[in-house]
């Protein structure tokens, strides 16, 4: 995984974090799966503490689930063009066929 | 006897697959990009997963099982017509990353203008621009929240590709909204919240 203006290994510490970059990169990439409904972090105090300590990741996080919201949101309400009345008895119509 | 099991099976048919319809379309319109092909795609889809009704396992996930053989007749069957290039160029896809690489300050701009300021449209249009192989595991993932293990068995590729793809497929769609935004000159909150206010 890579982020932008991470340098892996550098020692580098973004402003508001008390980590190195590959932590934050680390940190961030849990909670993008997190997001994804992938990992169960509620059960992971220390995880959650150590996100919560980082502003930077913490911003990422937050720029994320908007991120992911948004596409939800906005596709899911540009979707509902289907005639679905239709299509279904186009569909049962073939499929008695094959009956 | 045989035909009171085939009626079941039938019923089980209908009762199992039917619902899904809904997202298979909208699936197949974001693959086809037109309102006949994304028919017919849903319609071949069904009746190709009548004929192998027998190989689905009953309580396994039937959305999944009915979004790979969609995809799997996209890629049969309707790409070869389309514009659509039949083997997506990765290389091309690392060279627009490369080039297209965002700021962290770029990052920022995105989250407090662009997602207040991008209506449906744009970001339907932007995420339709994107190679298929992109696109769908988005769509997978984001609009109909599979697991990485339902993508990777929907798309036939292993789950650490899933989440490498998921990744450039994000990035790429978020580089698109930024260079839209900025075109579109989103730049003033005031804007944004006037332009947020209509999108609500």
């Amino acid at each position: 995984m890579e982020l932008d203006l991470h340098k892996k290994g550098t020692g580098v510490h973004k402003n508001g974090s008390p980590y190195s970059d590959k932590e934050c990169e680390e940190i961030i990439r849990k909670l993008g799966e997190m997001l994804d409904g992938e990992l169960d972090n509620q059960k992971d105090p220390e995880f959650i503490q150590m996100v919560e300590s980082c502003e930077y990741c913490l911003e990422q996080y937050e720029m994320e689930r908007s991120f992911r919201n948004l596409i939800k949101l906005k596709i899911a309400g540009f979707n509902s063009r289907v005639k679905e009345n239709t299509l279904l008895s186009s569909i049962k119509e073939r499929l008695l066929k094959l009956k | 006897m045989e035909t009171s099991d085939k009626k079941l099976d039938d019923a089980r048919f209908e009762s199992e697959m039917l619902p899904h319809i809904k997202p298979l379309y909208h699936f197949a319109y974001r693959l086809t990009g037109n309102e006949d092909d994304s028919n017919d795609l849903v319609q071949d889809t069904y009746l190709k997963a009548y004929r192998f009704f027998f190989s689905f396992e009953l309580g396994s996930n039937s959305k999944a099982w009915l979004f790979r053989i969609l995809k799997n007749s996209f890629i049969n069957n309707y790409r070869k017509s389309t514009k659509e290039p039949a083997k997506i160029d990765y290389e091309e896809a690392e060279m627009f990353l490369q080039t297209g690489k965002a700021a962290y300050s770029d990052s920022i701009d995105l989250r407090d203008k662009l997602f207040h300021g991008l209506v449906g449209d744009e970001i339907s249009n932007a995420l339709n621009s994107l190679p298929v192989d992109f696109k769908t595991v988005i769509i997978l993932c984001d609009i109909e929240e599979f697991t990485y293990e339902e993508i990777a068995a929907i798309t036939d590729i292993p789950i650490g590709t899933v989440r490498s793809r998921l990744h450039r497929a994000r990035k790429m769609l978020k580089e698109k909204l930024i260079s839209y935004a900025k075109y579109m000159g989103y730049d003033t909150e005031e804007e944004s919240e006037e332009l947020f206010e209509n999108v609500i």
